[in-house]
């Protein structure tokens, strides 16, 4: 059975189609790569599956159960989490309480004491723990994508959603912070990944869906999409998918 | 605790007790309006809660005959109730428009208290005394410090509790806040209750051993002050934390009460203003985040 079927979803905002009948499949323990240029429709996707966005249309379940109109911290307590392409750290908490935070409020109902220890052990895995007590704004930005990794995780999250994890990262930031996801992922979380750049996510995922204007355009396993006439298309144009 | 209260209460003069008796329940009302504020929700018309609890333990003890000290805790669950209502309507709001929605509600609980229908409670315009007191006088400054120190309990509890995490989560980015887990709407309603319920004990307060008499202008309207004293006091203070709160209650009801005497009323709302700008320019956590800052640099250079 899937973990998380989306089913023909519509979303509208005033004129402009969104998503325009978007059908998405994750199995468990799978890593998927959701690719597409600017304004496809990819962090709206995740908005919808969050919660932030309830969708005009379709449906969507979710461990077997249906979460299209589910508010978003419920939707949390069953274990789907996201980041966020611009971190949104909580700033007036040191790194161990934002991380602690998100341990309370999610799949269980933790006490501070009980959260505040496994978000020790999160820092840890997440390699972060020298940072635990500072606050989020002595962080570079490669340490504030893994705060957000570690509260997503915190929270006993099942499936997560990394929206453009790696933008702005190059060399061995880059390695870093996939190194990290691949390490998650290796731990059995379910990891959705959300990004423009091919390069990144055909490494790693097992299979990718191309999102163009609020549609999927295609999807596969990476060596089907790399070689796909319309992909080729979409991201370099019509002369190149010719050639 | 009590005893060094008693102690000073001895030691210095009747209108100094009465001074001290308002900073108790200033800073009641002061740390049940930063409760909200640190919420991230500015409600500039708390005096409705307030009003609201001193009225509704004169009406409970005068015309209900309820036993005075049980009027006084009894009354402010109206207090709560009503916290409940503007935090279901608050908790769906955002920014500005709080502070636009709480404002309105302060003439229209001065409308209610004046109108024809509700007079034969009310008083109307006039207002009533409640009967007296009935705790001895002497005790009135312990019982208030003590019911300061119990708020101040509460108010320290919550914050260092999943809850308070929950709340200052909220305060700083209410959408990351629910990607977390958190039920941002019924936290805010939560603690718009819990607020509500201690500005109201605040106004039965005031009522039982301060003014001993209840007046529509209670309701912030036309007289805003009853709005702003716990917002200044806050703000001023450092409504972070409880003790900020405590600094700027101590610090200002005493000049409240001097101004008010020495150059009237409405001046006195014009130094707070100008007082309030330069905080907020100069040290936005307040006087005691100031205080806090300048040990912790003073620590760090030795």
């Amino acid at each position: 059975m899937n973990l998380l079927n989306v089913s023909n979803v519509v979303k509208r905002f005033g004129g402009l189609v969104a998503l325009n009948g978007v059908s998405v499949q994750v199995d468990r323990h799978e890593l998927v790569g959701i690719i597409g240029p600017n304004g496809a429709g990819k962090t709206t996707l995740v908005n919808v599956i969050m919660g932030i966005y309830y969708p005009d249309s379709g449906r969507m379940m979710f461990n077997g159960r249906d979460i299209t109109r589910m508010p978003p911290h419920r939707r949390v307590k069953l274990g789907i989490s996201r980041t966020y392409q611009v971190p949104r750290p909580f700033s007036n908490m040191r790194v161990l309480d934002n991380v602690a935070v998100a341990a309370m409020h999610g799949a269980k109902e933790l006490s501070v004491g009980e959260a505040r220890g496994i978000a020790r052990d999160i820092l840890e895995r997440v390699r972060l723990a020298d940072k635990a007590n500072l606050y989020p704004l002595s962080l570079s930005v490669t340490e504030l994508r893994k705060l957000e990794l570690a509260r997503a995780l915190a929270q006993g999250t099942k499936l997560v959603f990394l929206d453009e994890a790696s933008a702005g990262l190059t060399g061995d930031e880059l390695r870093e912070i996939l190194s990290v996801i691949e390490k998650i992922h290796d731990e059995g979380i379910t990891i959705v990944m959300i990004e423009h750049v091919m390069k990144v996510i055909f490494n790693i995922a097992e299979k990718i869906v191309v999102m163009v204007n609020g549609e999927k355009l295609a999807e596969g396993k990476p060596t089907e999409i790399s070689s796909d006439a319309r992909v080729i298309e979409s991201y370099l144009g019509r002369r190149w998918a010719s050639v | 605790m009590t005893i060094a209260v008693i102690l000073v209460s001895m030691m210095i003069g009747k209108y100094a007790e009465m001074i001290a008796i308002t900073i108790m329940i200033f800073y009641i009302y002061s740390l049940a309006w930063s409760l909200v504020a640190n919420t991230g929700m500015i409600s500039l018309g708390h005096a409705l809660f307030f009003a609201l609890g001193s009225y509704a333990y004169g009406i409970f003890s005068l015309i209900y005959g309820i036993n005075m000290i049980s009027a006084l805790f009894i009354g402010p669950i109206i207090g709560a109730l009503a916290g409940l209502a503007v935090g279901f309507i608050a908790g769906r709001l955002r920014d500005w428009y709080i502070g636009m929605f709480t404002f309105a509600l302060t003439p229209a609980g001065y409308a209610l208290a004046v109108s024809d229908q509700l007079k034969p409670w009310t008083g109307g315009a006039v207002g009533f005394a409640p009967p007296a007191f009935s705790l001895s006088m002497s005790i009135w400054l312990p019982f208030s410090a003590l019911l300061a120190f119990a708020t101040y309990m509460i108010v320290f509890t919550i914050q260092n509790s999943r809850m308070g995490f929950a709340l200052s989560a909220i305060n700083d980015d209410e959408v990351a806040a629910a990607t977390i887990g958190i039920n941002t709407r019924l936290y805010k309603i939560i603690i718009f209750g819990i607020s509500g319920y201690l500005s109201a004990l605040a106004g039965a307060m005031f009522v039982s051993m301060y003014s001993r008499y209840i007046s529509p202008e209670f309701f912030g309207y036309p007289d805003v002050s009853y709005n702003l004293w716990p917002i200044f006091y806050s703000i001023i203070g450092g409504m972070g934390t409880p003790e900020g709160v405590l600094l700027g209650t101590i610090i200002l009801d005493p000049l409240t009460e001097l101004a008010r005497t020495v150059i009237g009323g409405p001046l006195a709302l014009v130094t707070f203003g100008v007082l309030l700008a330069v905080v907020i320019i100069k040290t936005p956590g307040g006087i005691y985040g100031y205080v806090i800052k300048y040990f912790e640099a003073k620590s760090q250079m030795r």
